[in-house]
């Protein structure tokens, strides 16, 4: 992906909603999205499979490239069918996600039969195959149950197995535990793990919990107000964050290993995506703020040893603070 | 209680018990089994205190919530609130009780009327407890109370739309402080805000705490939260507790596998942890509490369970008799004041290290 500009088209105005976001993912790798709610890390995926409402969205600029392809020029039809059989996504909400009135075989070979013409039998052997990868329990009479009939945790596996069916080279998971218990949410994240491994799937992981990405992600992309403001590998990312707001992220969230006193808070909110501040996005939130970021043109991506960059005018700084 | 903690007792609650009736047929009713989704329950808080409670869903949590600000009435055992029991309270007897326990809801958004100002939800308490502040006060009480949740006085009338989820929190918050309550019970507070913003609330809760001497009951999942707003925790599975104590018995000293697991399984936010750090998997979800499992709730994904029968000669897939057959009472572990409900807590620690 280079340089993605998405806008959405309200009554109060156009918001833009992904501004220039630039990244890649390699077969075998897992790359984490992480952003709060308007940083533009859903809409950056919704854009790759192409599933945006358009209107009111509507891609402003940038490129989507899978293995050379540039999926933007494709129409919409020619862009769905691609992605089907390339690119898989897992959403948040799994029953939201599912049609309650089909059986969880009939929709998992969906595609299967419509595209590759599987006959029933084919499709339901199929099945089954797929809800033993997912380790869903007594799949041969599961496969014929409806979604209503799934715990939380067997329906993401259920949508796992979804978006397994046509096997993706890349796999897009939008919040895949978010909805899950403590004790579920390991279980879905070993299994993914270890489905990617056996696979070499890419897999595009986009969270707000810190804690998922620094035990799941090799790479990481930190997006506020639509912008990607630090891409590094985890590592490099947690040990010596070289944007201030991943600095001030990781210092905001309590941790389970230690106590701790006061959490040093971020101040403010994210910003309205109608009004974002001139300058900096994140400069009325930042501490080492200084006038060059308070005005003109937001803050150009400084490219940083190992393979890291950062969008802040301070990001060298910033990094050997820590 | 043996725990010789500081602070008078605000909120006791021994055995508590709360069935819902599962019931069959169009015309007649009939009871065909029971819910148990609170199965004997003993907790006590202490003024200046935080309680969390961790569970997952089916434990009971939101049912024991439910139990203690009165909207449910329990089936059987007491709540003693300032040593006053208030479980088989009627509605009028109750309106003085809610003065002194208030609850503070997960959801910013539905929690809040959108056609009130917000003047309006924060003083419409003082209206059902008049004697909460005199009447040519109110207006300055609930100016007081905004600034007190770190809000703008002056957006006394705007509406809860106009706010961000963080600021309706506040809200929320300064509702439950109109009537000036001892008790807060907190139901996943933070649980819908953004990550930065989470942060903002709890310091706040703390503040609070400190300024007003208040004890919280703090409800959820998210255990580093816990963990960090704690004093005293417990932990429950299936309407029942597993394990209780201060927060560093229970996180540290942790006495019950089910505690274990699910600490083991909160991924931290240390990549160099990564290779060293491995998560205990629970095979399966939460049995329903319409049926729970016979002996210790936990035994049919318990961890710990298997490794116990191989050392006893088993070949390590069965589990001990005793954990299918014999319900685990709450056991006084090393130090004072921690409880565990485990056949076999003192084998949890040492076989958690080596486990893999």
């Amino acid at each position: 992906m280079t340089d993605l500009v998405v806008e959405f088209s309200t009554a109060d105005g156009v918001v833009r909603a992904v501004d220039g976001l630039t990244y890649s993912v390699d077969a075998g790798r897992t790359l984490a999205i992480v952003g709060e709610s308007g940083s533009g890390k859903s809409v950056s995926s919704l854009a790759v499979m192409g599933l945006l409402q358009s209107p009111p969205a509507r891609i402003a600029g940038g490129s989507i490239r899978f293995n050379g392809t540039e999926l933007l020029t494709m129409s919409r039809k020619q862009h769905r069918a691609y992605c089907g059989e390339h690119i898989g996504m897992v959403f948040q909400d799994a029953l939201a996600a599912l049609n309650p009135v089909y059986t969880v075989g009939w929709q998992l070979t969906e595609a299967l039969r419509a595209r590759h013409g599987f006959s029933r039998r084919q499709a339901r052997t199929r099945a089954i195959e797929l809800l033993d990868m997912v380790k869903v329990p007594a799949a041969r009479q599961r496969v014929s149950e409806y979604p209503h009939q799934f715990s939380g945790g067997m329906r993401q596996r259920v949508m796992i197995a979804m978006a397994l069916a046509m096997d993706p080279e890349v796999l897009i998971a939008d919040e895949p535990t978010t909805a899950l218990d403590v004790t579920v949410q390991a279980q879905i994240m070993t299994l993914l793990a270890e489905i990617q491994a056996e696979r070499q799937m890419g897999l595009i992981l986009i969270t707000h919990d810190l804690g998922v990405v620094a035990t799941v992600a090799d790479q990481v992309t930190v997006m506020y107000a639509g912008r990607a403001v630090e891409q590094a590998p985890v590592l490099e990312a947690y040990g010596s964050p070289a944007h201030p707001y991943t600095k001030a992220l990781l210092q905001s969230i309590p941790r389970l290993d230690r106590k701790g006193g006061e959490l040093e808070v971020i101040p403010g909110r994210p910003p309205d995506l109608l009004a974002v501040p001139a300058g900096c996005p994140f400069h009325p939130r930042c501490e080492r703020a200084e006038d060059v970021c308070r005005t003109g043109a937001p803050p150009p991506v400084v490219e940083l040893p190992g393979g890291r960059s950062a969008a802040c005018h301070f990001a060298q700084e910033v990094m050997t603070d820590a | 209680m043996p725990d010789g903690s500081e602070g008078d007792v605000l909120l006791q609650v021994d055995d508590l018990v709360k069935y819902y009736p599962v019931r069959r047929g169009v015309v007649f009713k009939r009871t065909v089994g029971q819910v148990r989704a609170v199965d004997g329950v003993s907790l006590t808080l202490r003024r200046g205190q935080t309680l969390g409670l961790v569970g997952e869903s089916g434990s009971g949590k939101s049912t024991l919530a439910k139990l203690l600000v009165g909207v449910e009435a329990p089936t059987s055992g007491r709540i003693l609130v300032e040593g006053v029991d208030v479980s088989g309270m009627k509605r009028a007897e109750r309106r003085r009780l809610r003065r002194t326990i208030q609850l503070i809801f997960q959801d910013p958004y539905t929690s809040l009327n959108p056609r009130m100002s917000v003047g309006e939800i924060v003083g419409e308490a003082f209206a059902i407890h008049p004697d909460a502040a005199p009447k040519g006060a109110r207006t300055k009480a609930v100016r007081e109370l905004l600034d007190l949740v770190g809000l703008n006085p002056d957006h006394l009338n705007r509406y809860p739309h106009q706010f961000s989820g963080g600021q309706r929190q506040r809200i929320g918050i300064a509702r439950a402080l109109a009537v000036k309550p001892r008790i807060l019970i907190c139901d996943e507070p933070v649980s819908a805000l953004d990550v930065s913003i989470q942060g903002q609330v709890i310091n706040l809760l703390e503040k609070l705490q400190d300024e007003l001497g208040l004890a919280y009951l703090f409800i959820a999942h998210d255990l580093s939260v816990v963990r960090h707003i704690a004093d005293q925790v417990a932990v429950m599975y299936l309407g029942r507790t597993a394990e209780t104590g201060t927060d560093v018995q229970v996180f540290e000293q942790t006495r019950h596998p089910y505690s274990r697991a699910l600490m083991s399984a909160v991924p931290l936010p240390d990549p160099t942890l990564r290779d060293t750090r491995r998560p205990i998997v629970l095979e399966g979800e939460v049995p329903s509490p319409a049926a729970p499992p016979s002996g210790c709730r936990f035994h049919t994904r318990c961890w710990l369970a298997p490794i116990v029968a191989g050392r006893e000669g088993g070949d390590g897939t069965g589990v001990p008799s005793v954990c299918s057959t014999v319900q685990p009472e709450l056991e006084q572990q090393e130090a004072s004041g921690h409880l565990a409900a485990c056949h076999f807590a003192a084998d949890v620690t040492s076989e958690a290290v080596g486990h893999d």
